[in-house]
């Protein structure tokens, strides 16, 4: 931890090095992005103009790509607020560091995710009606429904998530004006609302983000919990678990670290951040990504012992199905991402080298997107009446969606990256001396 | 200036607006066409939007009655007539789909010279100019009735000696042969299996095409029923097990072919063996049978003799016997002596007055031979036919492709068709009459002896066209003023019909509302062995068998003989056995298939006398050997683009004629070579066909990949019970217990027994500050007997017609996207047989609709609460407010909800038929079966304004209403003197799934009853 101990003015300058005007190479890569979200709403658009059936969904296969992907950014909006607002409240230093980006990519990530279930229904037209609010048409929502608690979980966690966020980012925004000229910096200004680093601001400001760090706890659980049960409370062989709770936290924060590494590694690079993004906090991450992918493997383990257990000839069935049915390969493909390719970490070689790190939470992405399909789709092929079995792709309008969800993710977070710090630079200054204070350090010490 | 809209622009421009949008609207031509007028001057007894019901029927429908259910003028579905003695309301699939036609996209509507449309002025002139200066007309027509066969006699013989020649594609004129043969009758008698402890079908699909399809399925299922532990015992002699095949108890996999051989072999035995016969009958009977003998007919069907001796026990030990033929397709040339056979072995069997009733036959005269046909076709090619009237009958289509009617009909002089329906033939005429298609007509149709039926227009024709026999009368009045004709056809069949039946106007308008005269015998005499037959007509007979690639014509019962195949309901209707939807197919076994390395949905081509036709291999477990079957119906060249598909399996035949003058078909060696491509076959049967390309998902482990799925029923959604469990009981009624097998449920979930899962109800927002109560006063429920269902598929279509069920499409049905909110499951099981050696594979039928659970899993998770519970225990389904999340569908147990993936469309006019009651859905919008809550509705006022409540019986659905074997019931559960209560307490009564996931269904399934021990 000592070894990020530049001076403070070294912190802004080198942090807000990333709001310069953009490169060539990040304005090609908007463009790419833009394209890929405009491709998404076009894919969209023609499902909304023809119906739903241009997806591959049918009878009785009647969720796919699109929850899988809803599911999938839910998990990947996990890690950013349990790095800001649980490890916050753990004392983990090692989050300063990073806090900033995985809160960022956790917003933009259930930003992603919240555009699914509209998407995903048949009237997309009307999908505000699952919103429960006093009307003329005397109509009310059906609150036994798990997708009604989604509604309301995913949209708290959202809530939270970006207060706690933007609360976050106002001394960091306090700073970027100082710096800012013109209407930037009058934009900046309205935007830090007021700051001033006096030390009764500090005073509140620490003291509401704790607080808020404290509500958004709870939320990090209850989120994938309420976005689990959506399947655990059904009848679906396959579904109806009382696992899932625990097993899509862990698996949420699973994927979501995965997600900050495979993000902040070409992004340390890029921004030539190295010195403030070491080895330390990926090898922290690392471990967090170890305990949870211990959990999700002994997950599958649990479902199908559970499912040898039971003596629920459906269950047995479906667990037999999914492993050597027709969906073995995304089957094995998910074991072997989730439950294999991260095993390499517990070598603390493989977990500060960088490129191997890249291409594990590589896999893990993978791995965890295909592990919602399989519980999704394999379940839903082979249920109770074999005559209705089924069988399903996706279509490319349904991977042009998805295409267009990472695009549209994407462009989020590159946005953010010109616009906001994104690395907090108060938080970094809390963990390197203080200026006039001890020693101090120099940038060719630390490196 | 202010760019604010005032009050008075916006009311001027939204004025303009709207007039500008009425104008458009009326500027549109075709709106006119249509004719609409206002109903200031209503239409006696029409109500809006009440349902009116009109007794007629078409010649097409097999000799039942029908009711057509009208609203606001538009016929909307067809229905059975209940005074019908043959249907009693009922009606098969193919039946209730001529609606379909009347709307169809084939409709012809203007008159056509050489295809282009003329005026109706200038078809009149040509046609009475060809009239006149006729010498050697002819006129062709389906087979005719009545006051339409007296008119027609009379049409042709007023022009130039014309002859009236009727064709029939199914008719069968070696039956008529054969009646004279044995007992001197040229009649074909009515079969009923009414009251029947045993029958021996070798052959005939009675329970799909063959013979009175309705009244079969009603009295076989009625003999199913067990009483004082006994029922009726199937036998079904076929190599390719057919949808009847499937009901019967066992299947003797004989090659066809060796048919007649098995016929004869019986009569021996049974004979042999003390029969009804008289001595001297006996004496005939033997002298007949002495050169056959049951080894010679075990070698030739490839089965052992003790099978074949085992059938002979059974009919020699059954009180009430009946044997039914083979299809004509197997027989060949010995076709009559084939029928002839079986109705000695009736006679032998005491079953000839009983079962097989000449009091109530068809006569000679309402067989039309084929050869009739086939000798026109002759002369027309000869060019001695200068004017041939066509009307009902498609020749070009449906013979033998040998005979080239095609040519056939570009020698005649000139050919007019009144056609409804453009169709192949239509299409050759060189002048075509728009006519008004059956249910817009007047006519008469006869069935069996004692049955005349009226046929009345039940609504106006929906185009400028007139009845075919009013455009003749026309034609005749244009050359004899002075002819002594009404001036309609209407007014002609009246005066025929009273003429015949007597009485005045009262008698008239209760026979047309009645639909006809029903005085048919319920039983005949006893007819003796007539002296007409003789040992040498039996010299000759051998076996037609063929050892390799035997293709087989199997007649479709969803097409007939093609006249259904612009139907969507019918291309939509799944094959009974494979399950096939939309296309021909060729059927082979899996064992066949894997000695010549083809896979299910390789194109093949089948090379058979001559003619090549292609069509995709559909493996089946059902078919035994080398069978190779094929379809009849399909190969249309001649409908609209939609309707052209498929091969057309007449073009296989020979174009023989037997000696009584009908095609010979037999088991011929087909050649089949694979083409090199393949296709996804749109089945619904095998799961998991989806996109993935014909692999059909099935038990892992398994090497073949095999239509195996839960093949030992171990999911307990379809169940059996042995009738030795039933026996103790007496009749089979009340007491507990039955054969049920599978997951130990009591063991297996204790809980399950002793807990009430239901909801508590009375807290239920629906009732709750209200003066109502859950179920009270009725609670919907249904019961199907699984022992009765034949798995026909007749409900599936009647459910189409009443719940207004879109057609998707071929490529969409392939998806997995039909939309039936009942569908008629079919599972394989596997037995081993007695031996335990080889496996039986024996097929098991289920209904399967909305459950319409009480505890149901798709209400709890419907987060807009489209669908709830209802306080009479229907899943009630608010269309309008479904967002489409398809949860429910997902959480459904039973996988009978229905999404709309697309806003579906109807082509042509098919809209005309939607029932107004049943609102249509929207892209994105989930459906389901609610068991017709319209009619339900209708029941409900109905009873309401009578100041009751509803009576057990008085509420129908619609599928129960068509099920021709009456395996459905439906009523009131909190009535506990209701049907349904009753037969839901039944011994044989389960609920699908409900002990395992305790989802309290609706529906009660009564298991089916298996003969012997243990289950099927």
């Amino acid at each position: 931890m000592k070894e990020i101990n530049f001076p403070y003015s070294q912190f802004n300058k080198d942090i807000l090095r990333t709001l310069e005007k953009p490169s060539p190479l990040y304005v090609a890569m908007m463009t790419l992005i833009i394209g890929g979200v405009a491709f998404g709403g076009f894919c969209w658009g023609i499902q909304l103009r023809e119906g739903m059936g241009v997806a591959g969904l049918n009878h009785p296969v009647g969720w796919g790509v699109y929850i899988t992907d809803f599911v999938f950014w839910v998990g990947i909006g996990h890690a950013g607020t349990l790095i800001s607002a649980i490890l916050f409240l753990f004392r983990a230093r090692w989050r300063n560091a990073i806090f900033r980006s995985a809160e960022a990519m956790t917003i933009f990530a259930v930003m992603t995710a919240l555009l699914f279930p509209i998407v995903h229904v048949g009237r997309a037209w009307l999908a505000w009606w699952l919103i429960p609010y006093p009307n003329q048409r005397e109509l009310w929502v059906n609150f036994r429904s798990p997708l009604l608690w989604d509604v309301f979980a995913v949209n708290t966690y959202f809530s939270v998530s970006s207060i706690f966020f933007c609360i976050g980012l106002i001394p960091d925004i306090a700073a970027v004006r100082d710096r800012a000229r013109g209407l930037r910096r009058k934009i900046y200004g309205l935007l830090s609302v007021g700051w001033d680093s006096s030390s009764s601001q500090w005073r509140h400001y620490m003291a509401g983000y704790g607080f808020f760090a404290a509500l958004a706890t709870p939320l990090v659980l209850s989120v994938h919990s309420v976005v689990s049960w959506d399947f655990a409370v059904s009848i679906v062989p396959g579904w109806h678990s009382t696992i899932f709770a625990p097993y899509f936290v862990a698996g949420a924060v699973f994927s979501g670290m995965a997600m900050v590494i495979t993000i902040l590694i070409p992004f340390r690079k890029i921004f030539k951040l190295e010195k403030y993004l070491t080895t330390w906090h990926f090898d922290m991450m690392s471990r967090l990504i170890m305990l949870t992918g211990t959990i999700v493997a002994y997950s599958y383990l649990t479902e199908y012992f559970i499912a040898w257990y039971s003596d629920d000839a459906f269950e047995q069935f479906i667990f037999w199905e999914r492993a050597f049915g027709a969906y073995a390969i995304p089957f094995w493909l998910m074991v072997f991402c989730n439950c294999i390719a991260p095993l390499p970490l517990w070598f603390k070689k493989v977990r500060t080298n960088f490129t191997a790190l890249f291409i594990i939470t590589i896999f893990i992405n993978i791995g965890m997107w295909f592990e919602r399909f399989n519980i999704i789709v394999s379940s839903l092929t082979q249920e109770y009446d074999p005559y209705s079995w089924g069988w399903y792709i996706p279509t490319k309008i349904e991977m042009g969606i998805t295409l267009g969800s990472f695009c549209w993710f994407f462009m989020w977070l590159f946005m953010f990256i010109k616009f906001f710090p994104s690395l907090a630079i108060t938080e970094m200054k809390e963990i390197a001396d203080p200026p006039m204070r001890g020693k101090t350090a120099t940038a060719e010490e630390a490196a | 200036m202010s760019n604010k809209i005032n009050r008075r622009d916006f009311l001027a421009v939204m004025g303009l607006a709207g007039a500008g949008a009425a104008t458009m609207s009326c500027s549109d031509p075709k709106s006119f066409e249509e004719k609409w007028h206002p109903w200031v001057e209503p239409v006696n007894n029409e109500l809006p939007y009440v349902p009116r019901y009109f007794a007629t029927t078409t010649p097409e429908s097999d000799g039942v009655g029908l009711h057509v259910k009208v609203i606001n003028g538009r016929a909307s579905k067809i229905e059975g007539n209940p005074e019908h003695p043959i249907n009693r309301g009922r009606l098969t699939a193919r039946q209730q789909s001529v609606i379909q036609e009347l709307y169809g996209l084939e409709r012809v509507r203007r008159p056509l010279h050489n295809g282009k449309e003329i005026t109706w002025k200038q078809a009149r002139e040509l046609m009475t100019e060809k009239l006149a200066s006729t010498q050697s007309m002819a006129a062709l027509t389906g087979p005719l009735s009545g006051a339409v066969h007296e008119f027609w006699t009379e049409f042709v013989g007023r022009f130039g000696n014309g002859t009236l020649v009727q064709y029939d594609t199914f008719s069968d004129s070696d039956m008529i042969a054969a009646g004279e043969k044995a007992f001197g009758r040229s009649e074909i008698p009515y079969f009923s299996l009414k009251g029947c402890d045993t029958v021996v079908s070798l052959g005939a699909q009675f329970l799909e095409t063959w013979g009175d399809v309705v009244s079969n399925s009603r009295d076989y299922a009625a003999a199913r029923e067990v009483d004082h532990g006994k029922r009726i015992h199937h036998y079904q002699v076929e190599a390719r097990m057919s949808g009847t095949g499937a009901s019967a108890d066992e299947v003797l996999y004989a090659k066809p072919g060796s048919e007649t051989l098995i016929a004869l072999a019986l009569l021996k035995e049974v004979s042999a063996h003390g029969s009804k016969l008289s001595a001297a009958e006996k004496g005939v009977v033997d002298g007949l049978t002495g050169n056959f003998s049951v080894e010679d007919a075990a070698t030739a069907a490839g089965v052992s003799a003790e099978k074949i001796k085992h059938l002979a026990e059974a009919l020699h030990n059954a009180e009430s016997a009946l044997v039914l033929p083979a299809e004509r397709w197997v027989l060949g040339r010995f076709a009559a002596q084939h029928y002839t056979a079986v109705l000695l072995l009736n006679k032998a069997l005491g079953a000839i007055g009983k079962h097989v009733n000449y009091s109530a036959s068809k006569s000679i005269t309402q067989v039309p031979a084929h050869k009739n046909v086939v000798d026109l076709m002759e002369s027309m090619k000869a060019g001695n036919i200068d004017l041939l009237v066509v009307k009902d009958a498609n020749p070009v289509y449906s013979l033998p492709s040998k005979l080239n009617a095609g040519e056939a009909f570009d020698k005649a002089g000139f050919v007019v068709a009144f056609a409804d329906t453009m169709n192949e033939t239509v299409a050759k005429a060189d002048l075509v009459f728009p006519a008004t298609h059956a249910l817009e007509s007047w006519g008469e149709v006869h069935g069996h002896k004692g049955i005349e039926m009226l046929q009345q227009p039940v609504m106006r024709p929906r185009w400028e066209v007139f009845q075919a026999e009013d455009q003749l009368i026309g034609f005749i009045k244009g050359a004899d003023e002075s002819a002594a004709l009404p001036d309609q056809f209407r007014d002609y069949l009246k005066q025929s019909w009273t003429s015949r039946h007597g009485g005045g106007d009262k008698e008239w308008r209760e026979a047309l509302k009645l639909g006809g005269v029903y005085n048919m015998a319920e039983t005949g005499e006893n007819l003796p062995v007539s002296g007409n037959v003789s040992a040498s007509f039996f010299s000759g007979i051998e076996s037609l068998t063929v050892n390799d690639a035997a293709l087989v014509i199997v007649t479709s019962a969803r097409y007939g003989d093609g006249r259904a195949a612009n139907r969507g309901w019918m291309h939509e209707l799944p094959d009974q056995m494979t399950g096939v939807t939309w296309d021909s197919w060729v059927e082979m076994s899996y064992d066949y298939a894997e000695k010549n390395n083809i896979s299910y949905g390789d194109i093949v081509s089948l090379q058979v006398n001559g003619v090549t036709v292609e069509a995709p291999a559909v493996l089946s477990e059902t078919q035994s050997g080398d069978i190779i079957s094929v379809q009849t119906g399909l190969g249309h060249t001649g409908l609209s683009e939609a309707n052209n598909r498929g091969f057309n399996a007449f073009d296989l035949l020979s174009g023989e004629l037997s000696d009584a003058g009908t095609f010979v078909a037999q088991p011929v060696q087909a050649k089949i070579t694979k083409a090199g491509r393949s296709q996804k076959v749109a089945t619904i049967h095998l799961p998991g066909l989806g996109d993935k390309l014909n692999t059909p998902q099935t038990v892992v482990g398994e090497k073949r990949q095999l239509d195996r799925t839960d093949p030992h029923f171990e999911r307990n959604i379809w169940q059996a019970v042995a009738i030795d469990a039933l026996v103790d009981h007496g009749d089979g009624h009340g007491g507990h217990g039955g054969g049920h097998h599978g997951q130990p449920v009591a063991e297996g979930f204790p809980e399950h027994v002793e807990t009430d899962f239901y909801p508590d109800r009375s807290k239920d927002p629906v009732v709750v500050g209200r003066d109502e109560t859950f179920y009270t006063p009725y609670k919907w429920e249904m019961a199907i007997d699984l022992n009765k269902c034949t798995g026909c598929g007749s409900c599936v279509t009647a459910c189409y017609a009443e719940n207004n069920l879109p057609v998707v499409g071929r490529d969409q049905v392939v998806k997995g996207r039909e939309m039936a909110w009942i569908r008629v499951n079919r599972y394989l099981g596997y037995a081993k047989d007695e031996a335990g050696k080889t496996e039986k594979i024996y097929v098991a039928f289920l209904p399967m609709m909305c459950q319409q659970c009480a505890n149901a899993p798709c209400e709890s998770v419907c987060p807009s609460l489209a669908t709830y519970h209802s306080k009479e225990g229907l899943n009630a389904m608010v269309y309008n407010r479904c967002v489409g999340t398809r949860y429910c569908a997902n959480n459904c147990s039973y996988k009978v909800r229905r999404f709309n993936w697309f806003t579906w469309e109807w082509p042509g006019d098919t809209n005309w038929a939607l029932n107004p009651a049943v609102s249509a859905r929207q892209k994105g919008v989930m459906e389901k079966c609610t068991f017709c809550a319209q009619r339900l509705r209708d029941a409900k006022d109905y009873a309401k304004d009578q100041g009751r409540l509803v009576e057990d019986g008085e509420a129908v659905v619609a599928c129960q209403q068509a099920c021709p074997s009456e395996a459905i019931s439906f009523g009131n559960f909190s009535d506990h003197n209701s049907k349904v209560y009753k037969l839901a307490h039944d011994k044989r009564a389960y609920r699908a799934l409900d002990a395992h996931i305790v989802t309290k269904p609706g529906v009660s399934y009564l298991k089916r009853v298996t003969l012997g021990h243990g289950h099927a």
